[in-house]
């Protein structure tokens, strides 16, 4: 054997040195480390408000406990802060709604406003720290009103001192741009996309008439962003067909797709997308996608075919993009029920069993649970016989599926109550029109016939982009609904085109081009704008997930109309949802009278409330800042529940 | 007993001058849960319009144009304290009830009680 010691020896001097070299000329380049960051446990041992829902896991939870229920009455407000960015339609911009929760990281509170900039701010103070404006043109591209749902946060597992863009925020706009700021600064993250700014609308390659809207911040794990987007709802038949991206947090890279709609059926359909947040379990590796309904929204004729990933909850693997498992939650979906809200993970304890569980709230009003690493059910979920009806072209689905626990927020079996006091005011205005409603149980399907068919609850929902809290000390889940009732129309082509009315948010005229039917959408109520309905309205529900019963319901606010508030008994529509914490607290606006409150969670009593300028219609935040804990909500305000907005962030603490 | 002859119209005058400009409180300034909407609006012009009747109950305290005023007035006091109940504006509650409280003593005044 000839002697390969010198030869060895020098593999064992120079490799090393080729591998250091390589490490040094990447950190040159692009700071960065391979090694892949710990997966985020489900309950955060410290206070975390870093994202959409708080936490990946959507339970909204905080840990803290320096406000509680035996000082909550004496919350005062902290500071608040005005954006600058609403505007009511009246002049050249769109109608703006700002359905956001800040977020709180890096010892900053950032938020994104619906005039698509970016806001540092001092948590304790409301200090500005810095701001950064996106310049994007501010038109209704896809919706009816200018929207934002906020901003989203990332850092690097082990930052590289004095390297930039080792934290980032990142703002989508109206257009489908993704915008990546550095976190202490503001200045754009010249390694991310084109110095900064990602096109995700290069990625829509079919039915691209419209932009894919980012309304909803990115849903960030590890070093990736899970993204979706928004769609226009209603216009067409054909529309961007749904789809989720996963993207480097650091270059914007492309990692991987998931196409919600499969190929053979892509262009003659479209949405199905997954517009709201979505939640994460970096145990199991999954990410979970709250996904919509198909295009377009109320009728089918176009998409009789199968699209098993519409209107359900979706498992995919964060790294691959694979789908895990499924669960549809309305089969042929023609009413918009899109799955609204990221589906909340909890562990929870049925019947002695330890059980990875998932909780997913829904337009409907059911609220469905199953084993969110399997998808199977925790308490049976039945497919039970709906209703056919007979537009022109549909194919209806036999049969929906429907949760037997815990028990629907809304009794769907048959047409609402009529309050009397809207139908006396009305002179039997109520009455009539009811009896003129077809309503054969949940999931009548829209129909020509007459002034439609009623639908209890509607695209309005049940319950909206909150979603559900969820205590995992008590494992209690704590959820918000709307009880509004509704009617849909389909109008034969030829008649909808001499229709009067304008498209509203979740109400009025929207044509589907492509099908033979436009739509209305209206709410049931009388001449006066009574709702024609028994009340409540809305209701606030304490459920335990231990058995799936429900502990406490109650109205929570006060429908407001030309600034006549009903009885609180009555309760009000809501859209946002709650936080609940340690204290035994649950924070939340969401209703039309524009104030925020704190209640037991133990007993669902009222125990703090405060007015502010506009309805809150997202969650709040709850975060501590050196040494005091604070509340803070977002009052921008939605059309859909009131025409009322404004740009304010007010912050609340204990007296100090 | 007698009572001044125009102790109900001032009383009514005084109130509603008080109410009125409560309910402009609430519609004008914000964060009071009512600026700007059509309800609170609705209470600032039924409350001036009880001030113009105590106006005209303290000119002219006596006729049947007396008495008509003095029915609308009444519905008016009442009517506009209903509202603010739910307007949620308790203080203009208060002095609708003042308010009330006028019509009446100008009422029993114009019976025959008034002292000149």
């Amino acid at each position: 054997m000839r002697n390969v010691f010198p030869f060895c020896f020098l593999i064992a001097i120079f490799f090393p040195l080729a591998c250091l070299a390589e490490v040094a000329e990447q950190d040159v380049s692009s700071p960065q480390t391979d090694q892949s960051p710990p997966p985020t446990p489900l309950v955060p041992d410290e206070p975390v408000w870093n994202s959409f829902h708080g936490q990946l896991s959507g339970q909204k939870y905080s840990p803290l406990t320096q406000i509680n229920t035996s000082n909550a009455d004496q919350l005062e407000l902290a500071w608040e802060y005005r954006t600058g960015d609403v505007s009511d339609g009246s002049g050249e911009l769109p109608t703006s709604v700002w359905s956001a929760t800040p977020v709180y990281a890096n010892e900053t509170l950032y938020l994104g406003t619906p005039f698509y900039r970016i806001i540092a701010l001092d948590p304790a103070t409301g200090e500005e720290r810095w701001t950064f404006d996106t310049k994007s043109s501010l038109e209704a591209l896809t919706q009816p009103a200018l929207k934002n749902r906020g901003v989203a946060y990332w850092e690097a597992e082990n930052p590289v001192e004095g390297a930039a863009c080792q934290k980032i925020i990142y703002l989508g706009t109206m257009d489908a741009r993704l915008f990546a700021v550095d976190a202490d600064t503001g200045e754009p993250c010249e390694n991310f996309a084109d110095s900064g700014v990602l096109d995700v609308n290069q990625w829509n390659d079919t039915n691209d008439r419209w932009p894919l809207s980012l309304l909803q911040p990115p849903t960030v794990t590890g070093d990736h962003l899970i993204l979706g987007w928004a769609g226009k709802d209603w216009a067409s038949s054909q529309a961007p067909p749904g789809s989720v991206f996963s993207i480097d947090a650091r270059t914007g890279e492309l990692e991987w797709t998931v196409n919600l709609i499969s190929e053979d059926i892509r262009e003659q359909t479209g949405t199905a997308n997954v517009w709201t947040a979505m939640t994460v379990d970096g145990q199991l590796g999954l990410v979970y996608l709250p996904v919509a309904s198909p295009s377009p929204n109320f009728w089918g004729g176009n998409r009789t075919q199968s699209i098993p990933l519409a209107t359900s909850t979706t498992a995919v693997d964060i790294e691959t993009g694979e789908v895990v498992w499924s669960r549809q939650w309305v089969h042929h979906d023609i009413w918009d029920y899109d799955t609204s809200a990221a589906p909340t993970l909890m562990d929870i304890t049925v019947d002695g069993e330890n059980i990875p569980a998932l909780m997913q709230s829904t337009k409907m009003g059911f609220l469905f649970v199953v084993n969110r690493e399997t998808g199977e059910d925790v308490w049976p979920i039945e497919e039970r016989p709906v209703p056919a009806g007979n537009a022109e072209g549909e194919v209806y689905a036999d049969t929906q599926p429907f949760p037997t626990k815990p028990e629907p927020l809304l009794d769907q079996a048959e047409k609402p109550d009529i309050w009397w006091a809207a139908d006396a005011i009305g002179f039997g205005e109520c009455s009539r029109l009811f009896e003129e409603l077809q309503y054969d149980g949940m999931y009548s399907p829209p129909t020509t016939e007459r002034e439609g068919v009623l639908a209890f609850p509607a695209s309005a929902g049940g319950v909206q982009w909150g979603g559900v809290a969820f205590d995992p000390q008590s494992q209690t889940a704590i959820v918000n609904t709307s009880h509004i009732t509704q009617y849909i129309k389909l109008w034969p082509r030829d008649e909808y085109e001499g229709q009067e009315g304008e498209s509203g948010n979740e109400e009025g005229l929207y044509p589907q081009e492509g099908a033979p039917y436009g739509v209305s959408l209206q709410v049931a109520e009388n001449w006066l704008g009574m709702p024609c309905w028994e009340p409540p309205y809305g209701e606030l529900v304490s459920i335990d997930m231990k058995t799936g019963d429900v502990n406490w319901r109650r109205p929570t606010g006060e429908s407001q109309k030309y600034g006549f508030y009903m009885p609180g008994s009555m309760g009000s529509p809501t859209i946002g949802g709650p936080a609940v914490t340690a204290g035994g607290l649950i924070f939340i606006g969401s209703t039309m009278d524009a104030k925020v409150r704190a209640y037991s969670l133990a007993t669902g009593e009222e125990l703090w409330s405060d007015l502010l300028e506009a309805p809150v219609v997202a969650n709040p935040a709850v975060y501590e800042h050196e040494g005091r804990q604070y509340v803070a909500f977002i009052a921008g305000g939605n059309t859909i529940i009131k025409n009322q907005l404004a740009d304010q962030i007010a912050v609340y603490a204990l007296p100090e | 007993m007698a009572i001044h002859k125009h102790a109900g119209a001032v009383t009514l005058i005084l109130a509603s001058l008080v109410g009125f400009g409560i309910a402009l409180y609430f519609y004008l300034m914000p964060l009071t849960g009512v600026n700007g909407t059509a309800g609170a609006l609705l209470v600032v012009v039924s409350s001036l319009l009880m001030v113009i009747a105590g106006l005209v109950l303290y000119r002219v305290p006596s006729g049947t144009f007396a008495l008509l005023v003095r029915v609308l007035t009444v519905l008016g006091t009442v009517g506009t304290l209903a509202a603010a109940w739910f307007l949620h504006e308790f203080w203009l509650m208060a002095a609708m009830a003042i308010a009330l409280l006028g019509v009446i003593i100008d009422s029993v005044s114009a019976k025959g009680g008034a002292r000149p």
